[in-house]
């Protein structure tokens, strides 16, 4: 480009040279294009081994739940916890959780946003280490990332627990978080059982499978789990399966593409939030959507539930979603914190309270007490038993059950989207 | 001997016009190769009427985006934060006129979302024009931080898809044929305006050399912020238009986009140094993407995980047929 008055001239080589420096700088800004995909459709680089995807960051500085009276341990214990931040109502769920605990059971809680980086997440584990904390949760942001720093911590003597989002550090005592595979898993086995109950003559049919991108592994195992249901039914086939890179919009432009190209299947799965609505919406725009029962209607089966899918799953559009107890997390994490600081921690016996792996932990087994919290008796239903002890990253996984939504519980208030998701 | 000379050398003039005609026209040749492929081997991605109208339907957003990046193209500049814009305009007016529980409640109208989806397009595309015609930011980097700023932005204010919107609101998206004319309209408009008013013969002359565009008397600051401007008004309808065609604001929305609406304007002939091209083409790359993108979705011989390979090997092969197009015509042009 010619130069201007007072200016270095620039030519347009010159910004196409720019322009690879800033891709690379916007590749490290976190701005790639899967960047922001993530299983439940906010935003988690994470969401590689996630069981739903964090969020994302605005919010700056952190914020303190203070303990409001003694509780029955020798706290109160000064717990930092860092997070995603608040914006959309799944991360609110989640996070209000954790505060909502802590500020029950006598845990001063320091919570900070990892404002969607992860050198910020080490940064802050590293700033909780030295400052003599006597535990760390951790909403893994990068699965990777974090490793040397919660390694650092582990190994100055304070405990780390994640939640939502593995971490690749093998020293943790533990993490919490559903199975993506075990959810899909349910969502194929309601597929089967809706497409016999809809469809009681048929012998055999056909179904889309609607996946996230390729190559991440929350969106792969949304997807297997799915996948060997079918396979273990000959009379079922899946006859596409769609990559819509877990966007509302891809997966309703592809959908009703495909629909309208091949014909409709009999059944769709969806592999998360996003994707559900996306096929939804194709249904409703090719004038293909009825309710379950009636004449022509397409078995929707998808994971995630949220405020807009659960009241859908009420009026028989969607035959089931499959939910996390993503409130549930954080105070499962904290009161393993707690019973691990007091059995000895990271040095003394603090492994000897965490559940063997192999084994189940029933509702019997593990109690967190109810208490009032956004109009509702939060934690009166235990929607994460059972959970099993599995080993992944080289530490024991709390594996959470999930919940399947239904008609007959979409509207119950133990759901986070019917909590969360209310005016108020 | 001359007479016969002279003949020969107007044959080949004329021969030489004719072929600069068909490489600058390139795309719709292409493209009707891609269309009677895709008849002979997806027959139903073309079949019928409702298959056009479901594919230029979900074309609309990423059109205008298109749209945006080619205007921009022509000026010899590059606007990186599209995507950014449509999201961050389309979801900031939902937590504005949503009435879901985490918007914010402010007004629940549409008119008024419509005024401020598309002043909040213009607020940002004039910035970034400023920024870069007046200040002197380089393009790349002003648009650049914009991206960021704005993507961060979008999902700081909400993670959630933006729901409850007057039904209004998300009508033009929603509504097949309008959002379809919208498109078309915005190309045949731009396509207009660029070929016939001065203002379009600004923004090539500053495209193709500013400093003589200066000299001649256009004034190129101020044809730079038109230019975002106009980037930013059609980011923010694409914004709109994304919307109306989920009926919510997707928490992703416009993640990814700029790289598909460079990826359209390269392959309807824009050039990436500015002053060359047609607006006209650039529908004809929009088209061709979306119909071979479709083409791959209804397909039962190409997997999921083919899709996106195939998609970059015709991008690439777009780009060696551009880059032998610019040596013919720069040969055609020199012999001159």
């Amino acid at each position: 480009m010619a130069d201007r008055e007072g200016q270095r001239p620039v030519d347009r080589r010159t910004y196409l040279k720019v322009a690879a420096g800033a891709v690379g700088v916007a590749s490290l800004a976190g701005c790639s294009t899967n960047s922001g995909n993530s299983a439940n459709g906010s935003s988690s680089s994470a969401s590689q081994s996630s069981s739903s995807g964090g969020s994302s960051s605005s919010g700056s500085g952190s914020t303190s739940t203070t303990s409001k009276s003694g509780g029955g341990s020798n706290g109160p214990y000064n717990i930092g916890f860092s997070s995603y931040v608040r914006g959309g109502s799944w991360i609110t769920a989640y996070n209000d959780a954790a505060k909502y605990y802590a500020s029950d059971n006598d845990i001063k809680l320091d919570v900070r946003p990892n404002r969607q980086s992860s050198s910020k997440q080490i940064k802050d584990i590293r700033d909780f280490t030295n400052k003599g904390y006597d535990g760390i949760i951790v909403g893994v942001w990068s699965t990777g990332a974090a490793k040397s720093a919660i390694d650092y911590a582990m190994g100055k003597g304070v405990p780390v627990m994640s939640t939502n989002a593995d971490t690749a550090s093998s020293k943790i005592p533990l993490y919490v978080g559903f199975g993506n595979y075990a959810g899909a898993h349910k969502c194929g086995v309601q597929m089967v059982e809706a497409l016999q109950k809809q469809y009681p003559n048929k012998s055999s049919f056909h179904v889309l499978n609607i996946r996230g991108p390729q190559g991440n592994q929350s969106a792969n195992q949304r997807s297997q789990g799915f996948v060997d249901v079918m396979k273990k039914h000959d009379n079922v086939t899946i006859d596409k399966t769609i990559n819509a890179k877990f966007a509302q919009p891809t997966a309703q432009t592809k959908v009703q593409q495909y629909i309208n190209a091949n014909g409709t299947p009999d059944g769709i799965y969806s592999g998360n939030l996003s994707m559900g609505l996306g096929s939804y919406g194709a249904l409703k725009n090719l004038g293909k959507l009825h309710k379950m029962g009636e004449k022509g209607h397409i078995v929707l089966t998808q994971m995630d539930g949220s405020p807009r899918v659960n009241p859908l799953v009420g009026k028989q559009y969607i035959d089931a979603a499959v939910d996390q107890p993503n409130y549930f997390y954080n105070p499962i994490a904290l009161k393993y914190m707690v019973e691990y600081i007091e059995a000895g921690g990271v040095n003394g016996g603090g492994d000897s309270v965490i559940p063997k792996v192999g084994s189940t932990v029933k509702k019997s087994q593990l109690s967190i007490q109810p208490h009032q919290h956004k109009g509702v008796n939060l934690w009166e239903t235990p929607i994460w038993a059972p959970a099993t002890i599995k080993k992944e990253n080289g530490h024991p996984w709390f594996q959470t059950n999930s919940v399947t939504i239904t008609q007959s519980n979409y509207d119950k208030p133990y759901l986070w989207g019917n909590i969360w998701g209310k005016k108020s | 001997m001359s007479t016969e000379r002279s003949t020969q050398r107007r044959w080949f003039s004329v021969s030489d016009d004719s072929l600069l005609t068909i490489l600058e026209h390139m795309i719709w040749p292409i493209l009707a190769i891609v269309i009677i492929g895709v008849l002979a081997t997806v027959p139903g991605t073309l079949s019928t009427f409702t298959s056009v109208r479901l594919i230029l339907w979900s074309a609309v957003p990423i059109g205008l985006l298109v749209l945006a990046e080619s205007i921009c193209l022509l000026s010899g500049h590059f606007d990186l934060s599209i995507g950014a814009v449509a999201g961050f305009s389309a979801m900031f007016t939902a937590m504005v006129i949503g009435n879901a529980p985490q918007d914010w409640n402010v007004v629940h109208n549409a008119w008024i979302g419509f005024a401020l989806v598309i002043s909040v397009g213009l607020l940002i595309g004039f910035v970034n024009g400023y920024m870069v015609g007046v200040v002197g930011i380089n393009p790349f980097l002003q648009t650049l931080s914009f991206l960021i700023i704005f993507q961060g932005a979008r999902t700081a204010i909400n993670t959630q898809p933006g729901s409850g919107l007057p039904h209004l609101f998300v009508q033009p998206g929603g509504t097949p044929d309008f959002a379809i004319g919208v498109f078309l309209l915005a190309f045949v408009l731009f396509g207009i305006v660029m070929r016939y008013t001065r203002f379009g013969q600004a923004v090539y002359a500053t495209g193709s050399d500013d400093h003589a565009a200066r000299e001649v008397g256009v004034s190129t600051e101020r044809v730079i912020i038109a230019v975002y401007a106009i980037s930013g008004v059609l980011s923010a309808v694409a914004g709109l238009m994304i919307a109306g065609y989920t009926s919510v604001v997707p928490p992703l929305i416009g993640d990814g986009l700029v790289f598909q609406a460079f990826a359209g304007a390269v392959i309807g002939g824009i050039s990436l140094f500015g002053g060359r091209g047609r607006v006209t083409g650039a529908l004809g790359g929009v088209i061709l993407i979306q119909i071979i993108q479709s083409a791959l979705s209804n397909s039962n011989l190409v997997s999921s995980t083919q899709n996106q390979m195939i998609n970059g090997i015709v991008l690439f092969v777009a780009i060696l047929l551009y880059s032998t197009q610019d040596r013919i015509r720069s040969r055609i042009l020199a012999s001159d």
